[in-house]
């Protein structure tokens, strides 16, 4: 600009003029040449061009436009963080400060809820056997609650690779797997899981719980949809909680439900959409945690292929052990793994081993190795660990007949159904209790009968819609005991200390309740092992049939409040 | 050429070769150095060395152009070739896994240099550490791998205190455990996961802590992603550390309460958010936080700083908030008696309203765990997740766990424990000395054992982690998006397993390549100089020198002006 001035002194008023408008127009032409630079720049300079030609007014209009929200964003930022703002002095800052008073961190544990502390049983050696030693009681008791279903804690094979592989690579790996926590051991378990499932690719995560809460947030954003079933288990509530994404929920198992949503979407919500294609997921369980049934996986690949969805099955239970080569609930349908586009998976139920793992294509697991928080932020596994989940891999497939079933399977698989139809199939016990699981469930769900329910006036659920706990979620009360919740959990675990003094252990789902958001009950558990014989299930069931008809016949509201 | 790895076979290595590969000897008495406690004095505040403008600019230009190649190339790609890249477009009527903007970082710059990253590797990963080799085909978009090791200096691995060996008293006793308890664990801790060793454990962890009771958790990064949601609200603020690792941020978003953030370690920042937020209460209906929580880690593990306690303590007496601490690093590698944080600057853990901490670190296991008071604990053993919904901790990693904790407390193997805390120590400052000494910028706080060494460019990750890999050192470096924008950085992870002859063989390559690489940027105001000179020292000296340097805190800057008042 001083260029130019310095030039006016001795140039007349018109001369000046021109040369000036000359040196802006070589400026800006100097200027054009360099937004041309900019990928994208030309179609801007076309554009502005274009536009200018046509109509000069337009352009000054909307270079307005420009500075005007240019002015109205950045003002916005600073009116939004003093909007609302009281202003205070100095003084009344003080004043505020020093009357605050906060509430405690937690609410201690009342006297009315110290029985769960209690409740929790503890386990000494010989660890998770078929039969197990609780530090209570002298005696040794039938195993029905620990979930290595197939029963290879103990195992000789198992046992002498874990100390093989601590003797050559210690505990500990010492890293995430990016940065050098990734051994020979991990990778070889990854490659045996690809190979067992037939899928491209695996990821191994530490725990099966933080699994599925960082596999989903790494596909799914805001403004991608997700139809999910409304008994999924916690772990996808807050994987779908963090991923932000448009989250409607199907009744559950109900797959025609299910179809009216997908069809409502496609005519009401995408039709209207501008841009590209949102992600699309329908998002259950291989069998359900809190319920233990199974979804019918022909009809959901049906759907999913028709509504061009991806399908995301949590498979945490479900993983060795149904099907007949424990491939999960795929394999239970004769559906190819492949057909499902996520699965989860755990090492920690039937793989004997801990963590989890993810598999599906290789596009989408390799994605995980750099997006998926949970992966990239925390150490490997102990390798020892994985060498576990191998060998129980391996174990599974070494033993198979000409069906291809595996041997340990199928044993395990006759002494569920040999249980399951005891249990089901027994009228008089139907009357107090309600079997929820399906047959194949190597977890046995029992809920109290719904009849019982009413009559000793317990809530239809404690939380989700409607409920008390959604209640006070909303409000934020910090408190959240419910006293129906407590005696209702309280009497299952009555009858099962009351099974407990007769030599077998069982459990019963333990939530943390202010967090779940969908309707949960609790339910006794009964997890058959298959170091369990059938003659001892007989047993047990006779024993759990006779606890608890003792414990519910006949019981009075007044009885219940007072246990 | 196998495209698959194998479990390596290294039984070739003797008993003693082993032992000393995963921790070496100590060398001489002198190469320890007893940590000061600092008995409740804050730090000063932290001085930052800046590299010259220009290597800011180079870097922003490196960014700029592999921005634009980067664009381009996609923008041809998926013109011209858009089979290629069928990933990133829509097909059969779907979206792709994710979008091109997502996946822009990963495919046009991580991809490049991902040979550094995710280096597969076999046996113990202790003072040395075996990395396969592998070769890198079409861009690195797959690996083929001829069957050799190549046996590197460990400067990678979180192996603070040493544990992380396959022979000696913890992997005995973890041994033995497998024949006692087995190897699974049977469920989640509220319904059968519960055995004698977790409850043994848990009280071995609040002594050594120093708290009334501690809980355990299978995984680290599970621990902080579950605890948050117990304990807050929506009506409940946490004001966290700008720079807070990822599980504490998701733990802070399951929870749904308001999150506010201040900026790295600074504590006038956040005592001004303080007042603003206690006297302005909740947004809109200024009624007041039910609590606010302020959440910082103990030892930052990007930048080397440790959060100032005694100024939190001081600010919490004040304003009523609760502090959370996260010590994933710090616990057993820090303090006098390696108890973290607390111990360092002389602080009474009671006076920290949570503790939490990792054994993926110090400990050579795995999990995590929290430590608080009893009415704390007893509350979460109902209400956290992970208590009712994640497998227990297996017994073996218990094991671990245990016996490395009861080596640092003394009570197995009395004077273990000192050397590997005297080691990691010596270790820390001689290392980070020589280095000030040699020119480069480094991060952190003097005993800091995680060793932040800037590069800046991003250009300079592949190269410098190439050359020390062929000079067989194993670094880990990080570049954006871990770290900000300019900051790349490697970083440097001491361990009390290496020997000082180890050191002076980093020091003497990092000295190299450093030359080779323009990384000697440093003015000499953040230490390596007294007397306000750039610090170019010889290597030669550096190594002569600095081993008895260290141990004087007049060299260090953190701590010089302290010790001349005294
Ligand atoms: C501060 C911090 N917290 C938690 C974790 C997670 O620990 P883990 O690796 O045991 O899952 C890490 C690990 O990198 C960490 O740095």
């Amino acid at each position: 600009m001083d260029h130019i001035q310095t030039m006016s002194t001795n140039i007349t008023l018109p001369e000046a003029f021109t040369t000036t408008a000359h040196h802006i127009s070589i400026y800006f032409q100097k200027l054009i040449q360099l937004i041309e630079f900019i990928p994208g720049g030309a179609i801007i300079i076309r554009y502005i061009k274009s536009s200018h030609k046509n109509d000069p007014f337009r352009t000054f209009l909307e270079l307005i436009l420009v500075i005007f929200a240019i002015r109205y964003f950045t003002t916005k930022r600073y009116e939004s963080k003093k909007r609302g703002f009281v202003k205070l002095s100095e003084k009344e800052v003080k004043e505020l400060v020093d009357e605050w008073e906060p509430e405690p961190l937690v609410l201690p544990v009342t006297a009315k809820e110290q029985w769960r502390l209690d409740a929790i049983p503890i386990v000494e050696k010989p660890g998770y056997d078929s039969k197990l030693k609780l530090q209570e009681t002298s005696q040794s008791l039938v195993n029905l609650a620990s979930v290595n279903f197939l029963n290879l804690s103990n195992d000789e094979q198992t046992t002498a690779e874990a100390k093989r592989i601590i003797r050559q690579n210690g505990v500990g790996a010492c890293g995430p797997p990016n940065f050098y926590g990734n051994q020979d051991i991990h990778i070889d378990l990854e490659q045996n899981i690809c190979k067992f499932f037939g899928v491209e690719g695996c990821v191994l995560y530490g725990q099966d719980f933080a699994t599925t809460q960082s596999v989903l947030p790494s596909f799914l954003k805001r403004g991608d949809y997700v139809i999910a079933d409304a008994g999924i288990n916690i772990s996808i509530q807050k994987a779908l909680l963090l991923s932000r994404a448009n989250v409607t929920y199907y009744n559950h198992n109900d797959l025609n439900h299910l179809e009216d949503i997908l069809k409502e979407f496609d005519e009401e919500v995408y039709k209207y959409e501008k841009g590209p294609i949102p992600r699309k997921f329908i998002v259950t369980e291989g069998l359900f945690a809190n319920t233990g049934d199974i979804p019918y996986l022909p009809k959901l690949i049906e759907l999913k292929t028709k509504h061009k969805y991806r399908l995301f099955v949590d498979e945490t239970l479900s993983i060795g052990s149904l099907g007949k080569s424990g491939r999960g609930v795929s394999e239970l349908f004769g559906i190819p793994v492949t057909q499902v586009d996520i699965i989860v998976g755990s090492l920690a139920t039937s793989l004997n081993a801990a963590g989890g793992f993810c598999i599906g294509d290789h596009v989408m697991t390799y994605h995980q190795r750099i997006g998926s928080l949970a992966y990239c932020f925390s150490a490997s596994l102990p390798a020892y660990v994985t060498k576990v989940a191998s060998t129980v891999l391996h174990i599974i497939d070494s033993n198979k007949n000409e069906k291809g079933e595996s041997q340990i399977l199928s044993s395990l698989h006759s002494k569920i159904s040999a249980f399951y139809n005891l249990i089901s199939k027994d009228q008089p016990l139907s009357k107090l209790i309600t079997v929820t699981s399906s047959p194949e469930s190597p977890i046995v769900h029992l809920q109290l009968n719904s009849t019982i329910r009413t009559a000793l006036g317990l809530p239809a659920s404690y939380t989700g819609i409607g409920s008390e706990i959604g209640r006070r979620n909303k409000l934020g009360i910090s408190d959240k005991f419910i006293e129906e919740l407590n005696n209702e959990e309280k009497l299952l675990q009555y009858i099962i200390n009351l099974v407990k003094s007769r030599g077998i252990l069982i459990t019963r789902s333990t939530f943390t309740i202010s967090q779940e958001s969908l309707a949960v009950l609790p339910h006794l558990k009964i997890c058959i092992n298959d170091g369990v014989s059938k003659d001892e299930l007989t047993n047990a069931f006779n024993v759990i049939k006779s606890e608890v008809t003792t414990a519910l016949t006949g019981l009075t509201a007044d009885g219940f409040q007072n246990l | 050429m196998s495209r698959y790895i194998t479990e390596v076979d290294l039984s070739f290595l003797s008993k003693e070769d082993k032992k000393e590969n995963e921790f070496g000897a100590l060398t001489s008495q002198e190469y320890r150095y007893k940590t000061v406690s600092r008995n409740g004095k804050p730090l000063p505040d932290p001085i930052e060395d800046e590299p010259p403008y220009y290597v800011y600019i180079i870097t922003y230009l490196n960014y700029l152009i592999l921005i634009i190649v980067g664009n381009i190339k996609d923008f041809l790609g998926v013109t011209f070739r858009p089979s290629v890249h069928k990933d990133l477009l829509q097909h059969d009527g779907m979206a792709p896994w994710y979008s091109m903007f997502e996946s822009f970082y990963i495919r046009r710059m991580k991809q490049k240099i991902d040979d550094c990253f995710a280096r597969p590797t076999c046996g113990v990963p202790g003072r040395l550490i075996n990395c396969i080799d592998r070769d890198a085909h079409d861009y690195n978009s797959y690996f083929t791998y001829p069957g050799t090791i190549s046996t590197c200096l460990n400067l990678s691995s979180y192996n603070y205190l040493g544990f992380a060996q396959s022979e000696g008293v913890c992997t005995d006793e973890s041994i033995n455990s497998v024949d006692v308890y087995g190897v699974g664990s049977g469920g989640t801790r509220n319904t059968v996961g519960t055995t004698d060793l977790h409850v043994k454990v848990e009280k071995t962890i609040a002594e050594f802590i120093g708290k009334d009771d501690s809980i355990l958790v299978s995984m680290g990064y599970a621990t902080n992603a579950s605890l948050f949601s117990s304990l807050l609200d929506k009506k409940c603020l946490i004001i966290s550390d700008e720079l807070n690792h990822t599980s504490i941020r998701t733990g802070v978003r399951l929870s749904g309460c308001s999150v506010k953030s201040f900026s790295h370690n600074n504590m006038a920042k956040l005592e001004k958010l303080l007042q603003e937020q206690i006297s302005q209460g909740q947004p809109r209906n200024h009624r007041p936080w039910k609590k606010i929580v302020v959440a910082v880690e103990g030892l930052y593990s990007m930048e080397g700083t440790m959060a100032n306690l005694p100024k939190l303590i001081e600010l919490k007496k004040k304003y009523k908030f609760y502090l959370f601490v996260d010590e994933a690093h710090s616990v057993g590698a820090i303090g006098p008696k390696g108890r973290g944080v607390c111990d360092y600057f002389g602080i009474n853990p009671k006076d920290v309203d949570i503790l939490m901490g990792t054994f993926t670190k110090s400990f050579g296991a795995a999990g995590g765990y929290i430590a608080a008071s009893q009415e704390i604990v007893d509350r979460l053993r109902l209400d956290l997740n992970a208590q009712n919904y994640s497998e227990a901790i297996p017994v073996p990693v218990l094991t671990q766990i245990y016996t490395s904790m009861k080596i640092i407390m003394g009570d197995i193997n009395p004077g273990e424990g000192a050397e590997r805390l005297e080691r990691i120590a010596f270790n820390s400052r001689y290392l980070r000395l020589g280095l000030q000494r040699l020119g480069f910028i480094v991060y952190g706080v003097d005993d800091s054992p995680v060793i932040p060494l800037m590069l800046y460019a991003p250009a300079k990750l592949p190269a410098f982690s190439r050359m020390l890999y062929r000079r067989k050192i194993a670094v880990v470096v990080v570049g954006y998006p871990a770290t900000p924008l300019p900051s790349a950085r490697v970083r440097l992870c001491v361990s009390s397993s290496l020997t000082k002859e180890d050191i002076d063989y980093l020091l003497r390559h990092l000295s190299e390549v450093g030359d080779k690489l323009f990384l000697k940027f440093s003015s000499g105001i953040a230490g390596g100089s007294l007397d306000g000179s750039k610090p170019r020292w010889n290597v030669d000296d550096v190594i002569r020198e600095t081993p008895r340097d260290c141990k004087d805190p007049r060299f260090f800057v953190g701590t010089a002006f302290e010790s001349k008042e005294s």
